[in-house]
């Protein structure tokens, strides 16, 4: 990356940590969202991918109505609207889900339907200024890869500990940490990856930072 | 603890664990110390591993980390694979000491955490037990003499077909080295006389479970002393006393708290023991007591006793040693700073030099060359009339 870019990124830092989802403020592992689907059901890549069609079709289509309904409404309005409208489009999903993958949907459990209030769909109730459509939809789309990049990362790591397999193709002859199956072997996996996440953005910064003031001394 | 006596307790511990060691290598043969071995290279190398990561600096001093290691070894059976001992400690270490902080601040048992760990991973595994002098493959493990543990035995209803002198001994199958119950009082004895650890929590510990075993026996067709016998001589209970519990990071540091903490985790560990599913109740106790230990040491009001009374102390030493020093240079014409203000000369001076060092830079960039002392000084200089105007 060229000085000139590293001193614009410092200069826009917090209006690109708003526009990269997927790395520098990713909703699962810098903002903590969506950790119950993830650690409870995202136990094996099958699950990862059922999560992520389910999000993907359930946050950016939430967002975009819930953004034309409620623009000139207060806070408190907002929040009823949020979950009502989720769960709304969550029956539709659910029902084509069902309808084209069958019974693999019910394998996720009540981790499906509890989508509909988790932060990740509804916490944008909380913002006071006016959505427009296109920004509602750029940035579902943003969250809606973040969370697939952390899920699938979570739940491919998850199956490989826990049964040596990834996309039930055999890779390890027996799984190095079977606790990664279970809820606590989740927490667990999901903090590790999200500590080292977290620390490989704070390094990106100091470095963005560093250059950027090289940059200043010597134009 | 202070640092210094928290080695000292390792070195102790580790002198005590090569005694067990010695003695499961008679009865399970070399592939007791080929584990231990790889135990605590896997603990050393994952230590100075995640501390480079952390960027913090490496304590070659401090063992707690092989300790728990060999302590999490000696309650494994020896036909266990070699990569569950890897995997648990690694685990361990990295997760349970180095994201909690490291050294000296760790909230859980290491030993606890790794033995938990691969309970909950490999349960099959780390609860079968091998008779004495059975032959076993030093690199596989494997073995065709591999059975049930006494304390799986209980639990199942049963009743452990052994003598009491064998079970003192650790003559049945059993793990590596939990089981010598009359080398571990033996060890426990000696340490406590020559007070590398202290009496309170192992003490209160057995007796507890005693008492528990005694009052709710769980082996029927038996005496209560039969009962209290084949609790406390199965399932590596002194073993757990007296390595796990005598742990200074992890436990309370005053008297009346470590007999609590003795009596809650006995509790604990013998409800687990009686309606858990696996035999190491304890360990998981532990676990749970731990993070009630500054709750208790609150509760039970010793440590704010103990904190008021050193501080109390130390007003009484400071006020001698001025009064003393009033007396010493009464004639001098320059009366001693008090200790506070020293600290604060020595914060200012902190704060000075950490500003010029902001300042650095500007002077390596600069085009004529300016030396520390100087900037030193013309700042000691404006800092000094600053004062002197307000």
């Amino acid at each position: 990356m060229k000085h000139k870019d590293y001193s614009y990124l410092y200069a826009n830092w917090d209006d690109e940590v708003r526009r990269r989802k997927v790395t520098l403020s990713n909703p699962v592992f810098i903002k903590g969202l969506a950790l119950a689907p993830i650690v409870v059901a995202g136990t094996s890549l099958a699950n990862g991918i059922l999560l992520c069609i389910a999000v993907f079709f359930l946050l950016t289509p939430t967002r975009i109505i819930t953004s034309l309904i409620t623009r000139r409404m207060s806070v408190p309005f907002k929040t009823f609207f949020y979950p009502f409208v989720s769960a709304i489009v969550f029956a539709v999903v659910y029902y084509y889900m069902y309808q084209y993958l069958g019974a693999r949907v019910l394998l996720l459990g009540v981790y499906l339907p509890i989508l509909v209030i988790d932060p990740l769909i509804v916490k944008n109730f909380e913002k006071t200024r006016k959505e427009s459509v296109l920004y509602s939809f750029i940035n579902g789309m943003r969250n809606t890869m973040g969370f697939a990049v952390a899920c699938l990362l979570v739940c491919v790591i998850r199956e490989l500990l826990a049964f040596g397999t990834v996309g039930g193709i055999q890779i390890m002859g027996y799984g190095l940490l079977p606790m990664a199956q279970y809820s606590f072997g989740g927490f667990l996996i999901v903090a590790l990856v999200a500590g080292a996440w977290s620390a490989v953005v704070k390094d990106y910064r100091y470095r963005v930072e560093v250059e950027a003031m090289h940059d200043e001394r010597h134009p | 603890m202070t640092s210094l006596q928290r080695k000292k307790h390792d070195k102790s511990m580790l002198w005590a664990i090569f005694a067990l060691v010695l003695c499961g290598s008679v009865l399970h043969g070399a592939r007791v110390w080929l584990l231990c071995l790889i135990a605590v290279v896997t603990a050393k190398a994952v230590d100075v591993l995640v501390s480079m990561i952390r960027r913090c600096d490496y304590d070659s001093t401090d063992h707690s980390s092989e300790v728990a290691a060999l302590i999490f070894t000696l309650m494994l059976p020896v036909n266990i694979p070699i990569y569950i001992i890897v995997v648990s400690v690694g685990l361990a270490i990295a997760v349970g000491k180095h994201m909690f902080g490291g050294k000296d601040v760790y909230p859980f048992n290491l030993a606890a955490l790794t033995m938990c760990c691969a309970a909950v991973n490999w349960p099959g595994q780390v609860f079968s037990a091998v008779t004495p002098f059975a032959k076993v493959d030093l690199l596989s493990g494997y073995t065709t003499q591999a059975t049930l543990s006494n304390a799986s035995l209980i639990k199942d209803g049963g009743v452990p077909p052994y003598g009491v002198v064998d079970m003192l001994m650790g003559n049945y199958p059993g793990v590596m080295g939990a089981d010598f119950v009359i080398v571990i009082v033996a060890i426990g004895i000696i340490m406590i006389l020559r007070r590398k650890i202290t009496w309170h929590i192992p003490v209160t510990f057995l007796v507890t479970c005693s008492a528990i075993a005694f009052a709710f026996p769980r082996v029927y067709g038996f005496s209560r002393l039969e009962s209290v016998q084949f609790e406390m001589l199965n399932g590596s209970v002194f073993f757990v006393a007296l390595f796990m519990l005598a742990d200074p990071v992890t436990t309370p540091k005053t008297p009346k708290a470590k007999i609590v903490f003795g009596f809650i985790t006995a509790v604990l560990g013998m409800v687990f023991r009686y309606v858990g599913s696996f035999d190491i109740g304890t360990c998981f106790a532990l676990l749970l007591v731990n993070t009630m230990d500054g709750y208790i040491e609150r509760m039970v009001g010793g440590k704010k006793i103990k904190v008021k009374q050193i501080e109390d102390a130390e007003e009484k030493t400071e006020d001698k040693k001025s009064s003393q020093r009033r007396i010493y240079t009464a004639d001098k014409t320059e009366t001693p700073k008090p200790h506070r203000e020293r600290i604060r000369g020595a914060s200012d001076a902190m704060d000075l030099i950490s500003e010029t060092e902001d300042n650095i830079d500007n002077v390596i960039y600069s085009t004529r060359t300016i030396s520390i002392d100087e900037i030193l000084k013309a700042e000691a200089e404006q800092k000094k009339k600053r004062g002197g105007k307000k």
